[in-house]
């Protein structure tokens, strides 16, 4: 194995212990909530909702080594009778994500449009959106990790965390020295972040999205776990 | 010491219009009015719909950074105008009025106080920035999220006035955030919330409503397309036809200030309206 393929390697397995330790504590808290939901009274109302997900959204603030620029639930109509639908708690203080600032058209389009909620709710599937900017919290570039609560068929809310991209470049760079073209992409070839100058995040890589192969002007290597690929452009 | 005046050291290269910025007058008696304007703004963006209850008095004063005498005062004036109604008990507090036409006249009114040149100075300073906005919208967003952006729109077309207002500066925000920048997005959101208010004056008549359907549709387009200089110039286009509508109105209804109120002119143009409907 070339010495490349081998530094591609160890940065895709540190972009999968990433994301693995996002998505680890949402999946662990998922459960329990679900199963104080089901002995509540249903459909509940917003602040209900926000007081039965606030120990578990603080342990999934503990339980990383990682600063999560917010966690939270949001609920699906099917659980929620009136309020806001977001339990929602923005690090680092963890303060609760005020309901008089969300206003009534998050309800009629946001949620329903939003890749966070839109798909792990059409696919049962957990799922990493992003980077995009986060106009509800964090206001920054973002990638949220949601994981869909299902009970019965029925879709009841997805459980998310918050990751700003400056955290992502945190963890990534201090191993990517020696790779002064390489670009870490999204499912559809977006840069989440890049060490070369001339992408940066956002910015779409031509050819790179997912299920397109590599060419002789790129290596690319894929994470099995995660919709992110490692590119290096050359030339 | 030797009792000398003790002088102040002023560098030589001060920026004279920064530091005389800095220290505009804060006046307390102004501070009503500002809140007033701001919730005006919120209800005219969609922030707030009809029959909603706003935040407790206490909320509001903290929300805002303002006394709970202002936020009172306010109030107050947002009820006498008729923009809000106070309900007693239980589940009192006070809520939006479902009539548009308090917000309207609210609106018309900030229109009307705006001079002409400040008036196509905030459509300069909203055109450029939404025009940065949809040209790296073009270059990054993907093709799935303008086709959401799409459907949202063309659902808006049937929609009620405030609803239609709400979704289209909804697609609005969210094209600018199809940016990806941070900053552009911030500062779109700002110049938005500003114009927004004015822009909704055109709401009454379907052949303005029609031609910023027309114009937003281009620009969506135009993103889907990855095509930032289209983008650019719909943009371009959509500004100078709501800038184009808003100094006539703005003419319209100064000339005819001095026979009439402006309350009274509002109501013969929805008159008007209703005949040709």
């Amino acid at each position: 194995m070339s010495s490349e393929t081998k530094q591609m390697r160890s940065v895709i397995s540190l972009v999968d212990d990433f994301f693995e330790g996002v998505c680890a504590p949402l999946r662990e808290w998922l459960p329990r909530l679900q199963a104080q939901l089901s002995i509540a009274e249903m459909p509940m109302s917003g602040s209900a909702l926000i007081e039965l997900a606030l120990p578990g959204a603080r342990k999934v603030f503990e339980t990383v080594d990682r600063p999560f620029a917010g966690v939270g639930f949001c609920g699906s109509t099917t659980i929620l009778s009136e309020g806001n639908t977001l339990a929602w708690w923005l690090g680092p203080e963890q303060h609760l994500l005020a309901s008089a600032t969300l206003g009534p058209g998050q309800a009629v389009m946001d949620f329903e449009h939003l890749e966070w909620f839109r798909v792990p709710r059409d696919t049962a599937k957990e799922n990493i959106s992003g980077p995009f900017i986060d106009s509800l919290c964090s206001k920054q570039l973002t990638l949220t990790a949601s994981v869909p609560m299902v009970v019965d068929g029925q879709f009841w809310g997805v459980a998310c965390a918050d990751v700003l991209v400056a955290s992502i470049e945190k963890a990534l760079f201090p191993h990517m020295g020696g790779m002064p073209n390489a670009v870490l992409v999204n499912a559809r070839g977006q840069v989440v972040v890049s060490v070369d100058p001339d992408w940066v995040t956002g910015d779409r890589v031509p050819g790179v999205a997912k299920g397109v192969v590599a060419d002789d002007s790129r290596a690319v290597l894929r994470s099995e776990r995660f919709p992110f690929a490692l590119v290096l452009l050359k030339g | 010491m030797n009792g000398a005046p003790v002088e102040v050291a002023i560098p030589d290269a001060t920026p004279s219009r920064l530091r005389s910025a800095a220290f505009v007058p804060i006046s307390e008696e102004g501070r009503a009015d500002m809140v007033v304007g701001r919730l005006v703004q919120a209800v005219s963006v969609g922030a707030f719909v009809e029959g909603e209850r706003l935040p407790s008095e206490n909320d509001l004063a903290l929300l805002l950074g303002v006394a709970v005498d202002t936020v009172r005062e306010a109030l107050a004036t947002l009820r006498f105008r008729g923009v809000v109604e106070t309900r007693r008990g239980r589940n009192g507090g006070s809520f939006i009025r479902s009539s548009c036409e308090a917000v309207e006249e609210a609106n018309a009114r900030a229109l009307l106080t705006l001079p002409g040149h400040a008036l196509s100075d905030l459509a300069v300073e909203y055109e450029v920035i939404s025009a940065a906005c949809a040209e790296y919208a073009a270059r990054r967003a993907s093709e799935e999220e303008l086709e959401l952006l799409e459907r949202a729109l063309d659902d808006a077309v049937a929609l009620p006035r405030l609803q239609w207002r709400r979704r289209v500066t909804e697609v609005q925000l969210e094209l600018a955030a199809l940016s990806l920048s941070e900053r552009l997005t911030s500062e779109h959101l700002r110049l938005q919330t500003e114009f927004t208010p004015l822009l909704s004056l055109q709401d009454g008549e379907p052949e303005a409503r029609r031609a910023g359907y027309q114009a937003l549709a281009a620009q969506i387009a135009a993103t889907k397309r990855g095509d930032p200089v289209a983008a650019r110039a719909a943009v371009h286009h959509g500004v100078r036809l709501s800038l184009r509508w808003l100094s006539h109105f703005r003419t319209d209804l100064l000339s005819e200030s001095h026979t009439v109120t402006l309350h009274e002119q509002l109501e013969a143009r929805r008159g008007q309206r209703k005949d040709t409907v």
